[in-house]
């Protein structure tokens, strides 16, 4: 049975010295990334810029915030999966992902930061845009619409704003707590300090779900103030543990490719996250299946409105290539042992398992654009995508210069995490 | 007896073959029974006592091939009894028709159904363990895998029952299979109702496969040692007393059928190890779609209360939830009843499902308010009014409550370490969730039926002695199942529980003899 229960472990972890070479700076350090950090500059002055242009461009003012928001919700959506997956390992005290999980801190750590940025234009359209994006800002909706009345309690501006703080304040606390916990440990050794942090995980696991399913409410599904969805919040979480572990590996591979993690983050690791990355595409394609398949089936019109808008003009096209793409693809791709143990394979599904996430940002936010309540000019996806991609280009560059910030500042890996050994000595034995 | 290595003369005690009382090993202070260990540098051992290989074969063979306690035929029998009773309600039903049941016009769908959901979700929990645990490398698993695989066979066989039996003319049962048209009818396909058909046979089959895949090994293992007392002694425990059939032949003939020709050589482990493997990815889907698909039969109606789009992921959790609290139920008193259970099922083992009950009745609980919230949200004035004066104020609120109370209340109290780790509690807490679960799918089901859109339909649903005998009759069978699983069956895994003892390491130093320590990794290497 070795190698399903794996081998027998020691009663006390095998604090083998022979480890400590692997710990040199030169492994765990990152002190590069000058020309990173210029790249992603200029990505994200030239993306965001651009975007900002596009305003006062014939693609419009709508248009821009849109895709804007879609690539703000998709680069949020990075940051709440390496939150997730900090939690989950905390609180399963997973051993072999000890090499891994600073990594996931680092992506943590800018979930407050792109929520901030996320709340530009929902705040923009509260207070000087008057609900272009987000219908149920909109006077006239606010004035003749009866469902929109009902919703008055929930969807008014002063409560919306104290739930984004409430945001704020809870991914600033479990980030905070968790990532001071990690690097506090870095210092002192002291081995307590896991039990801390898994104490923190559990609280934080429940404020978290809650937190990021009622911000998907308030930030995406409640563009359409019409649309409702039980599974709206576990929809997000899955595209936030898809986009996560995606951008992990997108964090990881070109880390090994500079020299460093040798011997800490080996195929062993890329195998198992290569296995998360194909656990999360199933899970994602079973949720978003069960909440279309649940919505086509029943055909209740204030539901099916939502999928109805985006089967046409050309968004068929999207909706498919989501199908295919979000699950089909990195599903039969990530099946191959050899693919999740090759770095540049994994790499190269992470990325389009990016591409894939931003479209389903896209295919939920873009359409709000044109179709809202039928109004307006059918748009197709096609029509002035270069401000989509630009804006998710520019946001992309936001995130990987604070990104590069971030892995710079402290070890690569929690250096004196008492599970590290394991970590480091983690076989798959198949 | 001096000359025995410890290993060996504690495994004769345990094996009845020596007298004298059992090695007992110091335990660390403030871990419980030695596996609450809170040191994140440690991992918690999962099995007690020190046990040797040979020791972990003589205590699992053990619990199949000695007698067991005075406790077994008692409650077997009353068992068995409920279970027959059960079977004479069915008679009766099957005779009288389905007017025995109370359900009417209104609501017809009722005890049933909320039984049939119920059972099916008890068996998720022994697909997870068996499956999903295993791919996520939860050594801790290996103690209660088989039990729990074996309790979803027999919550299968229980969940059956009610569809079989709930569509009045049984002659007709055959209708739920798409048997080609000699009716000239054939089945919806486009009915969630057929789906589950083709789901729970999927299930069944596969999780007996599982089941049974496993245990082969482990025939083969008392196959082999029925054979070698048959050969080593002529004289032995007959059938009975006037049949010159001893029952070790009759053992070694059994098992050995059922061993399936087992040489233990490494070709069969390394096939074995794959197919275990396949096994487990093939299970991980299929336990998500059995109750995505049971929930499917609700949430593709148009119904209040019913169509709700978190169903599918809101069923599994709920299904894992209440699997464990039966898996709990079912351990904790084997693991007082028999001898040395609580070496292999260590208070670790129960402080993580009790962890796991928090989390999925979490889950369950993170579900129940998405339904409230979003039915008021949607602005669906059926929604709401469902919920806020049907379930929570209605005719049925005290089920409404009750399942409120057993599913995320008393769970609660896990957050408290010592109620973790007293299986008294979490043994109180898994009855609560258990009944918690059983009105979950009585709400869902009869509340919703019984407020329909026009008030001139509205009834209440109130169940006949038929009902509840069925119900109970049910409950009956189960435990009939599991004990006879527990009397003649390899109650644990005993080549996985071997591979997470120390000394399956490769890293595994055993203390020089004579040092005092007490040697390990001498048999079986």
């Amino acid at each position: 049975m070795s190698s399903i229960a794996s081998h027998g472990h020691d009663a006390v972890l095998h604090n083998d010295q022979s480890h400590e070479h692997l710990l040199r700076d030169s492994n765990v350090r990152y002190t590069g990334g000058g020309s990173l950090s210029t790249l992603f500059l200029v990505m994200a002055v030239l993306g965001l810029g651009a975007t900002i242009a596009s305003a006062f461009m014939y693609t419009g003012k709508l248009h821009a915030i849109a895709s804007f928001q879609m690539a703000a919700m998709g680069c949020l959506a990075m940051c709440l999966g390496g939150m997730f997956f900090t939690l989950v390992m905390h609180l399963m005290a997973a051993g072999w992902s000890i090499t891994l999980r600073r990594q996931f801190e680092n992506l943590m750590v800018f979930a407050p930061v792109m929520l901030i940025v996320a709340s530009i234009v929902p705040l923009y359209d509260l207070f000087i845009g008057n609900g272009s994006l987000y219908l149920w800002m909109n006077d006239k909706y606010r004035a003749d619409s009866i469902v929109l009345q009902k919703k008055i309690d929930f969807l008014n501006p002063s409560f919306f704003c104290v739930r984004l703080m409430l945001y704020f304040f809870i991914w600033t606390v479990i980030a905070w707590k968790l990532s001071g916990y990690s690097r506090r440990q870095d210092e002192t050794g002291d081995k307590w300090l896991s039990n801390k942090a898994r104490f923190t995980s559990a609280w934080g696991m429940l404020a978290f779900a809650l937190s990021t399913a009622f911000a998907s409410f308030d930030l995406l599904m409640s563009m359409d103030f019409r649309f409702f969805s039980t599974m709206w919040g576990v929809y997000y979480f899955a595209s936030t543990a898809f986009s996560g572990v995606a951008a992990l590996v997108l964090i990881i591979v070109p880390l090994r490719r500079a020299g460093k993690l040798e011997g800490l983050v080996t195929s062993e690791h890329l195998h198992d996250v290569g296995k998360l990355m194909f656990t999360f595409t199933v899970f994602w394609a079973y949720i978003a299946f069960s909440q279309y398949f649940l919505i086509w089936y029943s055909n209740v019109p204030e539901e099916t409105v939502w999928y109805l808008v985006r089967k046409r003009d050309g968004w068929q096209f999207v909706f498919f290539l989501l199908a295919i793409g979000h699950f089909i693809v990195p599903f039969l791709i990530l099946l191959f042992r050899g693919v999740k143990r090759s770095p540049t394979a994994l790499a190269i599904v992470a990325i389009w398992m990016l591409f894939i996430h931003f479209t389903d940002m896209f295919f939920i936010v873009r359409p709000m654009v044109t179709t809202r309540f039928a109004e307006g000019t059918p748009l197709s996806p096609a029509a002035g995508i270069w401000v989509d991609l630009a804006a998710v280009f520019g946001m992309l560059g936001l995130l990987g210069l604070l990104l590069v910030w971030r892995v710079r500042s402290s070890p690569l890996i929690p250096l004196r995490d008492p599970r590290l050994p394991e970590a480091i000595e983690h076989k798959n034995y198949v | 007896m001096t000359t025995l290595h410890p290993d060996e003369s504690a495994a004769r005690r345990l094996a009845g073959l020596a007298t004298g009382e059992l090695p007992t090993y110091p335990v660390p202070p403030g871990t419980g029974d030695g596996s609450l260990v809170d040191d994140p540098a440690v991992r918690a051992p999962l099995v007690l006592n020190n046990r040797s290989f040979h020791d972990i074969t003589e205590i699992v063979c053990g619990y199949a091939e000695k007698p067991p306690g005075k406790w077994w035929l008692p409650l077997f029998g009353l068992s068995f009894t409920i279970a027959q009773i059960g079977t004479l309600f069915i008679i009766y039903l099957i005779i009288t028709g389905i007017g025995a049941w109370g359900m009417n016009n209104q609501v017809d769908w009722a005890w049933d159904i909320t039984n049939f959901v119920f059972w099916i979700g008890i068996g998720h929990a022994g697909t997870l363990i068996s499956a999903i645990l295993c791919l996520l490398k939860q050594k801790w698993r290996t103690a209660v895998n088989r039990s729990a695989e074996a309790m979803t066979i027999f919550a299968v066989i229980c969940a059956a029952t009610f569809p079989g039996i709930h569509i009045g003319r049984q002659w007709m049962a055959w209708f739920l299979f798409p048997i080609p048209n000699s009716n000239a009818i054939w089945p919806n396909f486009k009915s969630p109702l057929l789906w589950d058909v083709f789901a729970v046979s999927t299930y069944g089959t596969v999780s007996f496969l599982f089941w049974y895949m496993g245990m082969i090994p482990d025939f083969a293992t008392l196959r082999d040692r029925a054979d070698l007392r048959l050969r080593r002694n002529a004289e032995g425990p007959r059938v009975l007393p006037f049949l010159a059939l001893r029952t070790d032949a009759v053992r070694a003939y059994v098992y050995g059928f059922l061993a399936l020709g087992w040489r233990f050589s490494s070709r069969h482990w390394h096939r074995y190890e794959v197919a275990y493997l396949v096994l487990a990815g093939i299970s991980t889907p299929l336990v998500l779609s059995v109750h995505s698909i049971v929930s499917f039969d609700f949430a593709t109606s148009i119904l209040p209360g019913w169509h709700t789009t978190i169903f599918p992921p809101y069923f599994v959790a709920g299904a894992i939830f209440g699997g464990f609290a039966m898996v709990l139920l079912l351990l904790i008193p084997a693991r007082e009843l028999f001898p040395n259970m609580k070496d292999l099922i260590t208070l670790r083992h129960i402080e993580n499902m009790a962890k796991i009950i928090l989390a999925t009745g979490m889950i369950v609980g993170f579900a129940y308010s998405m339904e409230f919230f979003i039915a008021w949200y949607s602005g669906n004035e059926y929604e709401s009014f469902l919920f806020t004066h049907v379930r929570a104020q209605g005719p049925y609120a005290w089920a409404y409550w009750t399942m409120i109370f057993c599913n995320v209340v008393t769970p609660q109290v896990f957050w408290l370490k010592f109620c973790r780790q007293s299986p008294m509690i979490v043994f109180i807490v898994s009855i609560f969730v258990t009944i918690g679960m059983w009105f979950e799918r009585f709400v869902i089901i009869v509340t919703s039926l019984h407020r329909a859109f026009l008030p001139a339909e509205w009834s209440m649903f109130w169940p006949t002695a038929v009902d509840i005998g069925i119900f109970v009759g049910s409950c009956g069978i189960f435990l009939t199942l599991f004990l006879l699983f527990l009397r003649f069956l390899p109650v644990f895994a005993m080549a996985e529980v071997k591979a997470v003892l120390p000394q399956a390491s490769p890293h595994h130093h055993p203390p020089h003899p004579g040092t005092g320590g007490h040697e390990h990794g001498k048999d079986g290497h």
